[in-house]
């Protein structure tokens, strides 16, 4: 008996990665999900419940499979594709393939068997954590399971023909009415079953040129025929198909980088898509960072693109005072790529930190990379001023404050750190951290002050019982200088 | 102690009690799992809830002894490896009220999932509620925290020759022979996991869970990171991707053995 993917769901809290195909076989209303050996071929399918997972909007494409045969592994890239393989030819599709978030590298340098990607991951995320004594064992096991995983993968290969049923009288509706309202939901679904191929394109292809519109869905459906004919007609039509839709649509990007991997010429035309798309985005004050970093990762790697994208990023800086959203995640980007058109970008955003200082995240962040590559006076002074007042709320207060070692007078850096500890929300578990640093080697006058923090730290109930046993030890030993 | 079912001691607590069994020294960590799912209104609240038991017909939370096993919602319901785990592990909970110890799962026996020699038992004879009961359980069966761990009890012989046994301890040898009878790495083996209820809640802001087994691309989340940070929990994760039933809750049995080790637990 056959199994037919008819979904792909996300394992629930994961936005992207790896995720669930889901099955349906005749006689049955139940979904299925299979259960793999380690070669990646089926042991079972066991029914789910598909309603704790949420649906991924993409149609996956029409595969079978049964017990004994080569099962299907998912994996959801932050860019929007969506690849349904064999184990071996997953392995090969991601092989190499970027992936921004650090987490779902770590599994995916295990499925790749990709010990400098692991390592890589695992430094990205102990950064992003922030804390390296709760993840240095998790580091520790990772990298020890390393080899189990890479043995438990080893796989074998075999071949088999999907199958698929004919839809006739579906094809027959589509040639017939172009003005059907579901016209573009069922060329998908006959897509997604083998059916007719070469005559959907066609299909696809006269309808586009009639101006019927797809309902929002031609990058989905471009992005479909373009597995299957990358011909410079379909090329044509796929371009046509992105400068009409919206820039912030996942299927858009998908199609944008596709179009840009197969063929070097279309380069120019897509960098002017792109960059009409996020200007026209930047003009509405809310960009999303997944859209602009996803673009980036791209418009960085080619010569011919970069420098547009460094235009961008200047107009992106111009408009900072005005935007809500999370620029910092935008802009920390840029400081990635260092060439000679930088330094405009790097000024511009230099003055904005010089002359927009706040206690907010995106400020802290642009001027603890600015602060990395010029430690100019005025920007120290900025930034002693901005620790002397700001950052009560903020875990980058830290950082700053960190960076500033060696910079300004220890005794001037110390005192920062003691006005801060007065004023610093007291469940930060920064405020903790810098508490017990400064006990470390405090002063007589500071001995009296930070008794008196640690004792309204006490009182405030925050932290882990970690964190209680040693701020109580360190009031404990300046309560017995006091008593001497 | 009495047993739920009167004010008499359960056959299996009556062979705990009157049985002189030697302490034995280590220990071992609590577990409670639940579904991942959960995770995004557990790193809000401020612990574990009990939630209601349709076995026991009370508000109750499970916990295993040094098994990262999972049991939720209906006991009866047997969990697929998609609804991921995640287990919340407890170095020590001082001061832990227990209302009931089995030494097995449960919920396997209202729903009849054993051998018939443990099924023909009603499940009441196996229930005690004495706070020493994991310690003397694993004492008297295995002798050891790491035979109990690896699955592997006494012999018959040696229990019989070593306990006050007559043919009317039914319930001991059919634990003994069920502890003989599962397969240790395999992760959702309940059959003997030691399980331990209670009908208090958790206050993590009291007793924050020393870590918590969870899958791998749940840590992008901030709230939950920030969760782990505030418990100063050490995350343990997997990966989803193989779709390999063995091999993810594999990793997980590797993972806590290692964790366990390196707390200084006896494994």
């Amino acid at each position: 008996m056959n199994y037919n993917l008819v979904e792909v769901r996300k394992f629930s809290g994961c936005p992207y990665g790896f995720c669930l195909p889901i099955f349906s076989r005749k006689g049955s209303n139940d979904a299925y999900a299979q259960n793999l050996d380690i070669s990646g071929r089926v042991v079972e399918f066991l029914p789910v419940d598909t309603s704790t997972f949420d649906k991924i909007d993409i149609l996956p494409p029409p595969h079978v499979t049964d017990v004994g045969l080569k099962g299907f592994l998912a994996f959801h890239h932050e860019d929007g594709q969506l690849f349904v393989l064999h184990l071996d030819e997953l392995r090969e599709a991601l092989m190499g393939i970027g992936i921004a978030n650090p987490f779902v590298a770590v599994e995916l340098s295990a499925l790749l068997n990709d010990r400098d990607l692991q390592h890589l991951a695992i430094r990205e995320c102990a950064d992003v954590f922030g804390n390296a004594g709760i993840i240095a064992n998790w580091a520790r096991r990772e990298k020890k399971l390393f080899r189990v995983v890479e043995e438990a993968l080893q796989d074998i290969s075999d071949i088999y023909e999907p199958e698929y049923d004919a839809l006739s009288e579906d094809f027959a509706k589509l040639q017939s009415e172009f003005s059907l309202k579901d016209w573009t939901e069922i060329w998908i679904r006959l897509w997604g079953q083998g059916y007719k191929r070469k005559e959907l394109v066609g299909l696809a292809s006269l309808r586009l040129d009639q101006d019927y519109g797809f309902y929002g869905d031609a990058p989905k459906i471009f992005l479909l025929i373009l597995d299957f004919d990358d011909s410079d007609f379909v090329i044509k039509h796929a371009l046509k198909a992105l400068e009409s839709s919206r820039i912030t649509d996942d299927f858009w990007r998908t199609l944008f980088n596709r179009l840009g991997n197969i063929s070097s010429r279309n380069r120019k035309l897509l960098t002017e898509i792109a960059s009409s798309g996020l200007r026209q985005e930047l003009q509405q004050n809310n960009p999303s960072s997944r859209v602009w970093v996803s673009l980036w990762s791209s418009a960085f790697s080619y010569e011919d693109r970069a420098r547009e994208a460094w235009s961008l990023a200047i107009d992106y800086v111009e408009k900072l005072p005005t935007l809500t959203s999370d620029a910092a995640g935008i802009l920390v980007y840029p400081f990635r790529q260092y060439d000679s058109e930088f330094e405009p970008f790097f000024r511009k955003t230099r003055d904005w930190v010089v002359r927009y200082p706040r206690s907010t995240v995106v400020w802290s962040t642009l001027f603890l990379k600015v602060v990395e590559r010029d430690k100019s006076y005025d920007l120290i002074d900025i930034g002693v001023d901005w620790l002397s007042r700001s950052g009560g709320n903020l875990t980058s207060w830290v950082n700053i404050w960190s960076k500033f070692h060696g910079l300004i007078d220890e005794e001037l850096r110390r005192d920062l750190a003691m006005q801060w500890l007065s004023r610093a929300r007291l469940d930060m578990r920064s405020w903790v951290d810098i508490f017990l640093l400064m006990f470390e080697n405090a002063s007589i006058a500071e001995k009296e002050k930070l008794k008196n923090l640690g004792k309204m730290w006490l009182r405030s109930g925050y932290g882990s019982r970690a964190s209680h046993r040693k701020i109580e030890q360190a009031v404990r030993y300046l309560e017995s200088l006091s008593a001497v | 102690m009495a047993s739920s079912s009167g004010n008499r001691p359960s056959p299996f607590d009556d062979f705990l009690s009157r049985n002189t069994i030697s302490s034995i020294s280590g220990g071992l960590p609590l577990v409670h799992s639940t579904k991942s799912l959960n995770l995004r209104e557990l790193v809000k609240a401020s612990g574990l809830e009990p939630t209601e038991c349709d076995v026991f017909n009370e508000q109750l939370l499970y916990f295993f002894l040094g098994r990262p096993a999972y049991r939720w919602g209906r006991p009866e319901s047997q969990p697929h490896h998609w609804e991921l785990p995640t287990c919340f592990i407890f170095d020590q909970l001082p001061g832990f009220p227990i209302e009931r110890v089995y030494p097995f799962d449960s919920g396997g026996h209202a729903n009849g999932l054993y051998p018939s020699y443990v099924q023909n038992i009603p499940r009441e004879n196996f229930e005690t509620r004495n706070p020493d009961a994991p310690n003397r359980i694993v004492s008297a069966l295995f002798g050891s925290f790491q035979r109990y761990v690896a699955g592997q009890p006494k012999s018959e012989e040696d229990l019989i020759k070593e306990f006050d046994l007559s043919v009317f301890d039914a319930e001991m040898l059919a634990v003994r022979a069920l502890a003989g009878d599962g397969t240790p790495e395999a992760f959702d083996d309940r059959r003997f996991s030691i399980e331990i209820q209670t009908r208090d809640p958790i206050d993590f802001s009291i007793n924050p869970p020393s870590a918590i087994i969870l899958p791998v691309n749940y840590l992008d989340n901030a709230d939950l990171r920030d969760a782990i940070l505030r418990w100063n929990s050490e995350p343990i994760t997997y990966d989803l991707y193989s779709l390999n039933l063995s091999h993810y809750h594999g990793i997980i049995f590797y993972k806590f053995m290692d964790y366990c080790k390196s707390r200084g637990f006896s494994v």
